[in-house]
């Protein structure tokens, strides 16, 4: 299990409660307060690839500008070799 | 009682709180009040990824690294990480890992000992010391950097070592050079917030450098006005996010900028004051070889040398030299004639992969210097490195075949002489004669001797050379056919490389090891070693330390001091000796710190004054020149020559080019001339070829295809079309194909309409992927001031895979 803590920087017409409310019904993720601009979310993944997914179709919700990422714990990911 | 994972989740959501309600508070993230009591311990260090140069805190537990943070006490960063940064734990613990060192016997790679394996080394070197070439790295820590440069330069009297960063980052150099003086940016990544428009020369920095990326987005999120602007020759993430994106022909961005230098002076638009006070004209010399300085020196031209030379770029004639429209150049040359604007240039591989690299980054420099946009925040021309340590290890310590640390040239008696004293060596001993810059070190080691392949033995430290060269199958892959050439490679994982090496060096990687990098913004950063290398892995710096003293054993003079000692002598606090080659005992004082505080005396030459070691310590970075205060502190330098913040400006002087070539505290504005590429689209060979790098993975992709979230997100590499281009072809998208060039092809799948959207009549192949070798049909024609190749145009044509199989 990866556990990310993200930052959304939002645009500033975005649909804040639509946002809020679409993250808090994904079962991946958690939203935060919103300060000012920024939303603070808790993405989980289960698998290798579940977590770039879920990166990719978080930065394309509209009202995000931006994704970055604050804080990761990865103590249960396994590794790989090519 | 929370579970553990109830835990990791207050963990991530605590930090990403933290730094939203520090940006929506406009101050600095203070630092998170992470929970505890998870048996996590935490420590700092720079990023093992790019030249950015983000801090992250490592999260230890068990002798292993479970969580990555960004750290919010970082400037540069502010707590934030990419996609890259926060794995970069996981780069650590691939399941292929190299344990063991490895020699090839009977064409097979088999486990022996270190003492045999330095042993091995130690006596090819006494064989032919002045045959042996040490290929190092932007990614080596400082320390290692200048242990290796002092071992070949002040041991063996050979000059033959050359960083991968001739790869990346050369013309930068003599870029700086030829207009300064002196080496890297005069400003600093406070301009990214300070700028009103930043105009992102072939730098795709939303995928590159995402983190300095965000830094400018979030400005815009706050409310802000910043015009981006992408000028580039394929459309990509960046782009999306630009005001303005100007796509160009390959090879002509050097017509563009004529053109705006043009306009600024036909139309008003020069700051005469600025020039009249701060700068002079050049021109390439006549005669380059008349002096080994002529190429960087160039000759005088007056203003109106200058102005002539740029009258035929008029804004029609660069729209037909560059496909850019006439409206568009004044466009920008309307940008830069605007005094009230802050303007931030940044560049990277687009400019010095160039066969004009070096022209490319004076005219970039010329631009902002004929308007006077330098030497306010916001107001600089900035190249971005791609590698941690580039700036620190290749371009401070000065691990390039012609330079001697801290900015001295191998050329120069007098810098020779200070640098034997420095090291305390009899004269005599550094070798006047340049080494062989990468290009042609490979070349000889790849010729046969009785050809003039004067290179023997050739050591490679922590870069990929059988991924990361131009045209592999002219100077890499010969090497398979040349039993008595031996190529050693230390490692941590099989590469590319490891395939024709003779024997393999299993080495620590990033926080296994104690270590110190430069960034791309002059950051010095300092880390602690935190978790031990596996198997027998042992550090870079410590083999090149115990070769050193297998070679003073077997009585190799250069490895003795003038006054006898062996040239690697550290002493523990009570002042006794440590054998710091024996592995055992290497961490029993802290060698990094010895080494830097040696090598700190060589910065003050070029005013890139370092601060003592136990000051990084206590830091996330702190930017040269580093100058000690009256009151004992230690104070870094945002804005170089701007007498408001660099402390080596004399006061009144406003701006202060104190290292000027032309030793009167001026730059150089350069003209120099839009010339064809060394290759060019034609009949056979129709489409231009583009190579560089993805999001997902780290240059040649060693580390970040053993992540298992980066190597999922993007598994092999690609050929960008455009959908016309393929459809005209009849390729289906993800069909695999044969991409092919005068020195070789190459089958992979096409992607159109993906990520990247290159202009009809070009094509993009990432080179992250060792099992499609783009390097394999590059060119690598190269720039004949900084020696960098070209990666970026070659001539290519595409066929179905059926039809050339």
């Amino acid at each position: 299990m990866l556990t990310a803590g993200l930052l959304l920087s939002l645009n500033q017409n975005a649909p804040i409660a639509e946002l809020t409310f679409r993250l808090a019904e994904h079962p991946a993720f958690s939203p935060g307060s919103k300060q000012g601009m920024w939303l603070p979310v808790v993405m989980e993944a289960s698998d290798d690839a579940e977590s770039r997914e879920l990166h990719d179709w978080i930065a394309a919700q509209p009202g995000v500008a931006f994704v970055d990422v604050v804080h990761v714990n990865f103590d249960e990911t396994p590794t790989a070799s090519t | 009682m929370i579970t553990r994972r109830e835990f990791n989740r207050l963990a991530a959501l605590t930090a990403a709180t933290a730094v939203a309600n520090a940006r929506a508070q406009q101050a600095p993230a203070p630092a998170a009040n992470v929970p505890v009591g998870d048996g996590i311990t935490w420590d700092k260090a720079p990023c093992r990824f790019c030249g950015t140069g983000c801090h992250v805190r490592v999260g230890v537990k068990n002798g292993r690294v479970v969580a990555i943070e960004g750290d919010q006490l970082a400037d540069v960063n502010k707590g934030l990480l990419c996609v890259k940064g926060y794995h970069v734990g996981l780069a650590l613990y691939g399941k292929d890992r190299l344990t063991q060192p490895l020699l090839r016997r009977n064409g097979v790679l088999e486990p022996i000992s270190w003492e045999e394996a330095i042993e091995t080394i130690a006596q090819r070197i006494m064989a032919a010391p002045e045959k042996f070439a040490i290929y190092g790295s932007g990614q080596w820590t400082i320390p290692e950097g200048y242990a290796a440069n002092k071992f070949i330069k002040g041991g063996l009297s050979n000059n033959h070592i050359d960083p991968n960063a001739r790869l990346c980052m050369a013309s930068a150099v003599t870029g700086y050079l030829s207009v300064f003086g002196v080496d890297e940016p005069a400003g600093c990544y406070d301009d990214l917030d300070k700028c009103d428009v930043l105009i992102m020369w072939g730098n795709n920095m939303a995928e590159m450098h995402p983190v300095l990326f965000s830094r400018v987005i979030d400005r815009r999120t706050k409310g802000e006005k910043v015009t981006l602007i992408d000028v580039g020759t394929r459309r990509t993430r960046t782009s999306e996010f630009c005001d303005h994106y100007i796509e160009f022909k390959p090879h002509s961005d050097l017509a563009i900028m004529n053109g705006i230098a043009h306009l600024l002076i036909e139309k008003g638009g020069m700051n005469a004051e600025f020039v009249a006070r701060f700068c002079n004209f050049r021109k390439a010399p006549k005669d380059p070889a008349a002096t080994p300085t002529a190429p960087l020196m160039g000759d005088a031209m007056t203003f109106d040398e200058y102005r002539a030379a740029l009258s035929p770029y008029t804004p029609e004639q660069v729209e037909k030299l560059s496909g850019v429209p006439a409206s568009t150049i004044k466009m920008l040359a309307d940008l830069f004639a605007n005094k009230d604007l802050r303007i931030t240039s940044t560049w990277c591989m687009g400019f010095n992969q160039h066969s004009r690299g070096t022209n490319a980054n004076r005219l970039c420099h010329g631009i902002h210097l004929l308007s006077g946009h330098f030497g306010r925040p916001g107001d600089a021309p900035t190249s971005l490195t791609g590698q941690p340590s580039a700036s620190g290890t290749a371009r401070e310590v000065g691990t390039l075949c012609h330079f001697l640390p801290g900015g001295r040239m191998i050329l120069n008696a007098e810098h020779r002489k200070e640098s034997e004293r420095l090291w305390n060596l009899p004269e005599g001993r550094i070798h006047p004669k340049i080494g062989h810059h990468t290009m042609l070190m490979w070349e000889k080691f790849c010729t046969s001797a009785d050809k003039g392949g004067d290179i023997q033995t050739l050591w490679v430290q922590v870069t990929n050379p059988g991924q990361s060269l131009p045209n592999l199958n002219k100077v890499f892959k010969p090497k398979a056919a040349l039993p008595d050439k031996f190529l050693i490679v230390s490692e941590v994982y099989r590469t590319a490389t490891t395939e024709l090496a003779d024997l393999v060096l299993p080495s620590s990687m990033w926080v296994e090891k104690n270590g110190m990098y430069g960034n791309s913004e002059r950051r010095t950063q300092q880390w602690f070693r935190m978790v031990k290398p596996p198997g027998e892995a042992r550090d870079d710096c410590w083999q090149m330390l115990a070769v050193a003293r297998r070679l003073h054993d077997l009585g190799h003079l250069g490895m003795k001091d003038k006054d006898g000692k062996f040239l690697f002598t550290f002493k523990n606090d009570k002042g006794e000796e440590v054998p710091v080659w024996e592995w055992p005992r290497y961490y029993e004082i802290n060698v990094d710190k010895s080494l830097f505080e040696e090598y700190r005396a060589f910065t003050r030459y070029k005013h890139k004054d370092l601060a003592p070691y136990n000051e990084y310590v206590k830091a996330r970075g702190l930017r040269w020149p580093v100058v000690q205060q009256s009151d004992g502190t230690w104070r870094e330098t945002k804005f170089r020559f701007s007498e408001f913040d660099d402390p080596y400006v004399k006061k009144g002087a406003k701006i202060q080019f104190y290292h000027s070539t032309t030793k009167d505290d001026k730059a150089q504005i350069w003209f120099a001339p839009a010339e064809k590429a060394a290759e060019e689209p034609d009949v056979e060979f129709p489409f231009w070829l583009c190579t560089g790098r993805v999001l997902e993975h780290w240059h040649t992709g060693t580390m970040t295809r053993r992540i298992p979230q980066l190597h999922a997100a993007m598994p092999h590499a690609y050929v960008e079309m455009h959908p016309e281009d393929a459809r005209g072809k009849g390729f289906a998208n993800g069909e695999t194909i044969v991409v092919k060039t005068r020195r070789g092809d190459l089958k992979l799948p096409v992607w159109y309409d993906g990520r990247g959207h290159p202009p009809r009549g070009t094509i993009f192949i990432p080179f992250f992927d060792e099992r499609m070798l783009c390097n394999e049909l590059t060119l690598g024609d190269i720039d004949p001031i900084s020696k960098e190749p070209d990666y970026k145009k070659c001539a290519a044509t595409v066929m179905r895979a059926a039809v050339n199989p």
